[in-house]
């Protein structure tokens, strides 16, 4: 049996490059548009600031992309090394988003990146506005295919296991692409980014209000920004809620983990706003929860129940035993191509068959399972509540404050006087690494809530892991740690160098800090 | 600074990092291959090799 130790390393691995990886990506899913929304301004109002502007936030867009860009790439590798049986077992479906995403990055959204910033002087200005909105859309369908990827792990669709092939077998493309719970990530994910981009450019724009400098050039990218913001922030809510539905629908026991909802509730269930959780006697202490709310949130309707934890585990056990028969129909079938009544079985027990093979991690053979090791089998079906809990309220809380802050913004730039509101300037500056944080616990709610699988139901997490050394994955962990650190040390060195020195950093005369005026 | 300073910082930085992301594959993927075939991902979740490809599996 796998060591607890590879798997959770080879999980601390994964999760550590997947979380540094996306420091980088929303700022260029979100600031791409302002790039698009400023440019096409310049282009329709032909007034020079607008390309100051698309020029300078480009370029710290571009900082963000080159130092990003292939960070990713470590993540293949360890399909390959750490995931081998993952990687077997789900290939032929998680493999084609993967390429596609891989042919969208390097020909699409790479070669028009490189056209936004050496086409300048050679394309005209409604040229090189549509290589920006190529460049946007090809940033965002590179986001589309991992994330499809992604909702599949989630949600596994269009797709059914061969007992003579070990793996599964994609059955239907369009279904894996347009699954719902893939399409849901998407939107909501990418509103993430829109968010992180407009927050950067608000955020920026303050420090130079607060500074007193390049107020023209600040005013104009503060009241897009705050626009371009309170859009996404409206769309990661409203979205957000659209998630909520489908993994209320294709996975149960994320949903109840998130509301440490250990009962059964009439419904339609309420929302816990906040609650003092025990795991270990599987219930809350005390709560404050709103009426209806989750229900209507995970259901759409007013009737349907949201399972709680504890009939999510009788479920899951009954699940167990009947994975149980799949497993041993499937030992018969592999050792005997020609038993009919094992094939029978398995086909009868297939859905099943992934929670059978979650007692792989306490037994070998199958005649060994105890009620025991079944219950312990079930009980690693519920991912870990509390973290889970207070992980989501954050996130939702983030994005609220978001909704807040934007709001304010765009109603004092309407009305005109937000340049003379130094508290809304400080709390947009300090507001910064919000949206880092609000993505970082949002992929932590999608990734530790789908635990113990890789694929949902399908393919459990320890079985997925490859059979290596665990000094040669400290080795690489601290080989990739260390790498993605100092890309990050470049990238913040960067960027707090190029917005201190602001627009003045193009040389076009126009700004602070211009050569002329240092 | 001007863009082409920057361009060029930013080159230097990609082709450090891809000579770092070479390194890490050098020395902790290039010799890792792990070919894996129905038979032993049938051993590696319980369920036994089909007898009539037994042997043929490479295994890790």
């Amino acid at each position: 049996m796998v060591s607890e130790q590879l798997v959770d390393l080879s999980r601390l691995q994964f999760a550590a490059t997947a979380m540094y990886h996306f420091l980088f990506v929303p700022l260029t899913i979100g600031m791409v548009w302002m790039l698009v929304i400023m440019e096409s301004v310049y282009v329709m109002t032909g007034k020079q600031v607008y390309k100051d502007m698309t020029r300078f936030w480009g370029k710290l867009f571009g900082i963000n992309f080159a130092l990003g860009v292939t960070t990713g790439i470590t993540l293949e590798f360890q399909f390959g090394t750490n995931w081998a049986y993952y990687s077997h077992y789900v290939g032929d479906i998680f493999g084609a988003p993967l390429a596609i995403e891989g042919l969208m990055a390097f020909f699409l959204e790479s070669t028009f990146i490189g056209l936004f910033f050496f086409g300048w002087d050679r394309l005209s200005r409604k040229q090189h506005l549509l290589v920006t909105i190529l460049m946007a859309v090809g940033t965002n369908l590179s986001a589309l295919w991992i994330l499809i990827a992604n909702g599949w792990m989630q949600s596994p669709v269009g797709a059914e296991f061969s007992y003579q092939t070990m793996r599964m077998e994609m059955t239907d493309f369009w279904a894996i692409v347009f699954n719902p719970d893939a399409q849901a990530k998407f939107v909501h994910t990418v509103s993430a980014g829109y968010v992180t981009g407009a927050m950067f450019v608000l955020s920026i724009s303050a420090f130079y209000l607060l500074r007193g400098r390049d107020i023209e050039f600040a005013k104009r990218s503060f009241r897009i920004a705050a626009a371009f913001g309170l859009a996404s922030a409206l769309s990661v809510i409203v979205l957000g809620d659209e998630s909520g539905y489908t993994v209320g629908e294709a996975q149960q026991t994320k949903i109840a983990a998130m509301e440490a909802m250990w009962e059964t509730e009439p419904a339609p269930a309420g929302l816990k706003l906040i609650a003092g959780i025990n795991e270990s006697e599987m219930k809350n202490d005390w709560e404050i929860e709103i009426p209806w709310v989750l229900g209507l949130i995970g259901t759409r309707s007013i009737d349907k129940q949201l399972p709680g934890i504890k009939d999510i585990l009788v479920e899951n056990r009954a699940r167990i035993v009947s994975g149980i028969a799949a497993v041993k129909a499937l030992e018969a079938v592999r050792a005997d191509a020609g038993d009919e009544e094992a094939k029978a079985t398995l086909e009868r027990h297939m859905s099943d068959l992934g929670f059978g093979l979650l007692l792989r991690k306490y037994v070998a053979d199958m005649d060994q399972v105890t009620p025991e090791i079944i219950d312990r089998a079930a009980r690693d079906t519920i991912p870990r509540v509390t973290p889970m809990f207070w992980a989501f309220r954050v996130m939702v809380a983030l994005g609220f404050w978001f909704l807040a802050l934007f709001g304010s913004a765009l109603w004092f730039s309407v009305k005109g006087d937000f340049a003379d509101r130094r508290w809304l300037q400080r709390a947009a500056l300090w507001s910064l690494p919000l949206p880092w944080i609000a993505c970082e616990v949002g992929w932590f709610v999608a990734e530790y809530g789908r635990q113990p699988w890789t694929i949902y139901g399908v393919l459990p997490t320890h079985l997925s892991v490859s059979t290596l050394s665990v000094s040669s994955l400290y080795g690489s962990l601290a080989g990739f740690v260390g790498f993605y650190t100092l890309l990050l040390i470049v990238e913040m060195f960067l960027m707090i160098k190029f917005a201190r020195l602001g627009p003045g950093s193009l040389g076009t005369g126009r700004y602070t800090n211009e050569p002329a005026h240092a | 600074m001007n863009d082409q300073k920057l361009i060029r910082k930013l080159a230097l930085v990609i082709v450090v990092k891809l000579a770092l992301l070479t390194a890490l594959w050098w020395h902790f993927v290039r010799d890792h291959d792990r070919v894996l075939e129905a038979d032993s991902v049938a051993v590696h979740i319980g369920a036994r090799p089909q007898p009539t490809t037994e042997g043929t599996s490479h295994g890790q």
